[in-house]
This record gives structure tokens, sequence and C-alpha cells, in this order.
């Protein structure tokens, strides 16, 4: 899945070593995200969206759109 | 002109090759390779493997050893990254398991071809359930430590090496059981699920870019 860690993590002027130990997490993984080779887990995307206070479809971008739903 | 990185990376595959020329000639000095040469296919096999796996226990222990050789020696490391004393320790655990795992490979060949069979291999066994029983404790200790893109390798390597070896073993039973190909031993297959393994955690962790 696309997302714009890298971006959110260059404006607040964060290294991935200083984000992956804000999260509890290697260097690596903050690497595999950013360059599209992970999807995290739920609880580390929630983790991200609040160190840089946005909500997670502002962070993990996913162009998915639902069908519609059949009327009654 | 090659890059400084290049250059770096031809000075090392040249160091590298000139120390493995050494070991390789030191190795024939004492005659381990026409000790080599005499065991069985599936006993080579296995040492070789058990070889590689003692490189890289070695490797990761002495690379963990202090926080200024892990930044020499780490190609995955980059300035900014946590090194705490719990990295150097995951690093250290895990060059104990490789170590072990080496032990376990190397130990029931060996024992062979030093005539312990039977009753005289007795301590042996109880050995290497010794070793077993320390390495399956180690391992879960690394599991529990793991970060989770770690434990997503671990068990995507996990899913394909069963996926492979089933289908191999599968494939391979069927053949022999209609006579067309010959059996095979455990320890053959024991060696064989173990490169499969190796193999399927390095491509893991490559797609993982977990050497990045």
């Amino acid at each position: 899945m696309k997302n714009r860690l890298r971006v959110l993590r260059a404006e607040a002027g964060l290294s991935q070593g200083d984000l992956a130990g804000l999260l509890g997490v290697s260097r690596q993984t903050i690497n595999a995200v950013e360059t599209d080779k992970y999807d995290p887990s739920l609880p580390l995307a929630m983790r991200m969206s609040k160190i840089f206070g946005v909500p997670i479809d502002a962070i993990f971008l996913d162009d998915w759109t639902p069908p519609e739903l059949p009327h009654g | 002109m090659a890059s400084p990185r290049t250059r770096r990376k031809l000075i090392q595959a040249a160091c590298g090759a000139v120390v493995g020329l050494g070991i390789g000639y030191g190795a024939g000095e004492i005659g381990l390779i026409d000790w080599l040469k005499d065991l069985p296919g599936e006993d080579l096999a296995s040492t070789a493997v058990a070889g590689v796996l003692l490189f890289l226990g070695l490797f990761s222990i002495i690379a963990a050893s202090s926080s200024g050789i892990y930044r020499r020696m780490a190609a995955n490391y980059e300035a900014g990254d946590p090194l705490d004393s719990s990295v150097l320790r995951y690093l250290r655990v895990s060059g104990v398991v490789l170590l072990l795992s080496a032990a376990l490979l190397l130990a029931p060949p060996l024992a062979v071809r030093f005539g312990l069979t039977g009753d005289a291999a007795l301590p042996v066994a109880i050995g290497i359930g010794v070793l077993l029983a320390l390495q399956t404790w180690l391992n879960a200790r690394i599991l529990r430590s793991s970060d989770e893109l770690s434990r997503a390798a671990m068990a995507e390597a996990s899913v394909a090496s069963f996926w492979l070896l089933q289908l191999g073993l599968f494939g391979w039973a069927a053949l022999a059981k209609l006579g067309l190909v010959a059996s095979v031993s455990l320890w053959t297959l024991m060696t064989i699920a173990m490169v499969v393994y190796l193999v399927t955690s390095i491509v893991a962790a490559l797609r993982r870019g977990m050497f990045a």
C-alpha cells in the first residue's frame, strides 16, 4: 500500500531511527513501510497516526472504492 | 569511474577472495579436504550447511561484541539507528542460535564418522537433546523480542518452506512408491529442509527490505 510516511517523517524532522525509537520498532521496519515493502499492523499504523497527528488515511493511501450498496 | 561505494565493495570482495583462498589452502594442508571427500554425500551437504551457519553465527557474535564494531561491520546500520544494548543482545542471541544449529548439524555425522553408533552414541544423543532444548528456548526468546517486521518475515519463510517441502516430499514419496526414484534417508530430508528454510528466510528478509 502506498503511503506518505517518508514525507510526514521528513516534515517532522525525524530520522528513520528516531521514528523507530518512538514507535518501538526497528529502523528496518520504518524503511520497509516507506518503500512499500511492508504494510504495518493496525496498532502500529494507529501509533504512527498519533505521532504525526493525522488520520490513518492521511498516511496510507488506498484507491479502493466500495461497491454501491444494494437498495432495499 | 566506479563510485566510492563500488570501490569499497570491490576491495572487500578481493579481501574476501584472498582470505577464502588462504582458508582453502590451509584446509588442504591439514588434510581437511581429503577427510571431507570421504564423507557420504548427505553428510557432506549437511556439513556444508553447518559451515555456512557457523560463519553467520560467528559474524553475528563478533559484529555484536560492541557498538563500535557493530557500526563498522553491520552493512544495514545507518547513522541515527537506535543502538542500545537490546539490539546487540538480540544479534548475539541470534548468533548463538546459529552456532547451536551448526553444532546440531555437525554432531550426528561426526559421531558416526568416529564410530559412535548404537549404545556408544547415547551420550551424543543426550548432548544433542540438551543443545536442541537450549536452541528452542533461545528461538522462543528471539521470537518474543522481535518486532512485527521480523515476525512477518519469519512467518512468511515458515509458510513458504512448509509449502515447498510438503510439495517436494509428496512428489518424491509418490515417485519412490511407484519405484521410479530411490528412497532418501531421513538425514538427507532434514538437510534439504534446513537448506529450504535458510533460502526462504533470506528471500523473505530481502523482499521485506530487512537488509536495507
